[in-house]
């Protein structure tokens, strides 16, 4: 029924009224529509229509949902998104589908005025993000964080994983990223965070940071607010790499090899040397959903060294086969064992 | 604190909705900045909210105050979101464009408005995510082209565009489907689309 003459009024139609939505139009856009609107009936017509559609549209926000901000956005969505797709069907995931992508740029802390974004990446995926300042993250593996810009502050929350943070200097406005127990504050430089159980680990590759132990784990906002206590701080800069003590609220801080000062995973990469097994399979687990399970005790101590790509976990376990006496048993899906191989060749 | 007369009386309930609104006024005022050009309209509209809940709570338990203070917040939200098409409107009539002669009028509250819903909803499914994205954060939240455009990492004539595109999606959507409604209107009842289309929405209100 509809020609391509008339798609293009339709289009035309649509660009006047998203104009309209918001801007005031000058003279001489609105002499502009003026003279499209004089064409013809149609085009009279249709604008009409498109105005209604648009009017139409405001039930939308009916959409609109208060977000929990204790829960991750993600998460919550991810399981709703399956509980109701066994009840109600093809339509209805159409529709979850479309609230997942809605529900992302309005996460809210709800008592703070500052506002809460919040990213997340899959077990062996990594994303870069461009904060609204042109500060970039890069997320790694099964990480996930939140913004808190305020007019005072650029805080970020580190709730899971890794980041680095390559931040654009502005003195007035602080750089911060929590983490745990930690508060790592910078200006003008480039540091990576790791928020593990015991330590949350810091490598900074430029410039410097400056890292507190707060008293309460601060995931958002408000419990920031409560924990007025900050200790007093470290320095730490380029090519160093500081840990940080969860429990005791210390920090060691080391200088790096050159080889070292920008982690391998900034480029994709799974990067040994000469590290334990044990910290090798934990660190590939970070990257695959597998559970990887060490038979023999003895393999655990066992040195490895190899540059690996981010998420190549077979290749990795091939080079274990192959380079390192470890024979690597697929048990179903889920579940490989790693055990001391016959052969027993090529052990370091 | 307010005497009233008919449903509960004070002494019978501890207000839940009062505790709830001291919590959560910056968040209700976060969702309004949204929507509310000035500052005045925005603590009115919060404090109308409020009122409105105290007397609904008045007559009868409210179970999840937040979610309820919510609700009415968006209401309002979308009573500002009205204002601003209905601008559109005006401006059309102010230019002579001559109103719809077509029967196609809106109803509020109608099976049709129910029916749409659900297809707005789906068409946003055809959209790219980013004409997607910059279109909900336009029309379900009333982010600012601007706000949109920095989200996005994009420009605001860029957004622009997205919107624009995003309305001609979704027009062309509801179009083919009730087009095709029309057409085989045998093989599947109205009432059988309205449950089809009742199960999303019911789906998209729980959450």
């Amino acid at each position: 029924m509809k020609t391509s003459n008339s798609s293009t009024l339709n289009q035309q139609a649509c660009e006047w009224i998203a104009k309209l939505h918001e801007t005031e139009l000058t003279e001489h856009e609105h002499n502009e529509l003026k003279a499209w609107a004089a064409q013809s009936d149609e085009h009279k017509a249709e604008l009409r229509r498109m105005a209604q559609r648009w009017d139409e549209l405001n039930t939308l926000t009916l959409l609109a949902v208060p977000a929990d901000p204790k829960k991750p956005a993600r998460k919550s969505i991810a399981s709703y998104f399956s509980d109701v797709k066994l009840q109600l069907g093809v339509t209805a995931v159409a529709a979850l589908a479309l609230l997942a992508v809605m529900v992302s740029p309005y996460v809210t802390s709800e008592d703070s005025t500052p506002e809460l974004l919040s990213y997340s990446t899959d077990i062996g995926e990594q994303r870069l993000i461009t904060l609204p300042d042109n500060s970039t993250v890069l997320l790694n593996t099964k990480s996930q964080f939140s913004v808190a810009y305020s007019s005072g502050f650029r805080d970020l929350y580190l709730i899971q994983g890794e980041a680095h943070f390559d931040v654009m200097p502005n003195v007035e406005r602080p750089f911060r990223v929590f983490a745990g127990k930690s508060r790592v504050r910078a200006v003008g430089t480039a540091f990576s965070v790791y928020l593990k159980k015991a330590t949350v680990d810091v490598t900074v590759t430029h410039g410097s940071v400056a890292i507190n132990s707060i008293r309460e784990a601060a995931t958002e906002v408000a419990s920031l607010q409560q924990s007025s206590e900050i200790n007093p701080e470290s320095i730490v800069k380029a090519g160093h790499a500081a840990e940080f003590d969860q429990l005791a609220g210390t920090i060691e801080t080391v200088a790096l090899p050159v080889s070292a000062h920008v982690p391998a995973w900034h480029h994709g990469k799974l990067k040994f040397s000469g590290e334990r097994l044990e910290h090798v399979v934990e660190e590939i687990s970070r990257y695959s959903p597998l559970s990887i399970v060490i038979l023999d005790s003895e393999l655990r101590d066992l040195r490895i060294g190899g540059l690996f790509d981010v998420g190549e976990t077979k290749k990795m376990f091939q080079a274990l086969e192959s380079g390192f006496g470890i024979e690597v048993s697929y048990i179903n899906e889920n579940l490989v064992h790693l055990k001391a191989s016959e052969v027993g060749v090529g052990r370091l | 604190m307010i005497k009233n007369k008919i449903g509960r009386s004070s002494q019978d309930y501890e207000s839940v909705v009062t505790p709830a609104f001291v919590k959560n006024q910056t968040f209700l005022k976060r969702f309004l900045t949204r929507f509310l050009s000035s500052s005045q309209d925005i603590e009115d509209v919060v404090q109308e909210s409020y009122l409105k809940a105290l007397s609904a709570e008045k007559k009868h338990e409210i179970n999840s105050p937040k979610a309820f203070l919510f609700r009415i917040a968006r209401n309002e939200a979308l009573k500002e979101l009205q204002k601003k098409s209905r601008r559109i409107t005006d401006y059309l009539d102010e230019l002579d464009i001559p109103e719809a002669a077509t029967s196609d009028t809106y109803i509020e509250d109608s099976s049709i408005a129910k029916e749409r819903f659900g297809l707005f909803c789906q068409s946003a499914l055809e959209m790219t995510p980013r004409c997607r994205k910059a279109f909900l954060m336009c029309k379900v939240y009333g982010f600012s082209y601007k706000e949109i455009a920095s989200h996005l990492g994009i420009s605001v004539s860029g957004v622009e565009k997205h919107v624009a595109r995003g309305l001609e999606i979704c027009n062309a959507y509801v179009d083919k489907v009730e087009g095709e409604k029309n057409q085989h209107k045998s093989s599947l009842s109205a009432s059988q689309l309205q449950q089809h289309y009742a199960a999303s929405v019911t789906a998209l209100k729980h959450k």
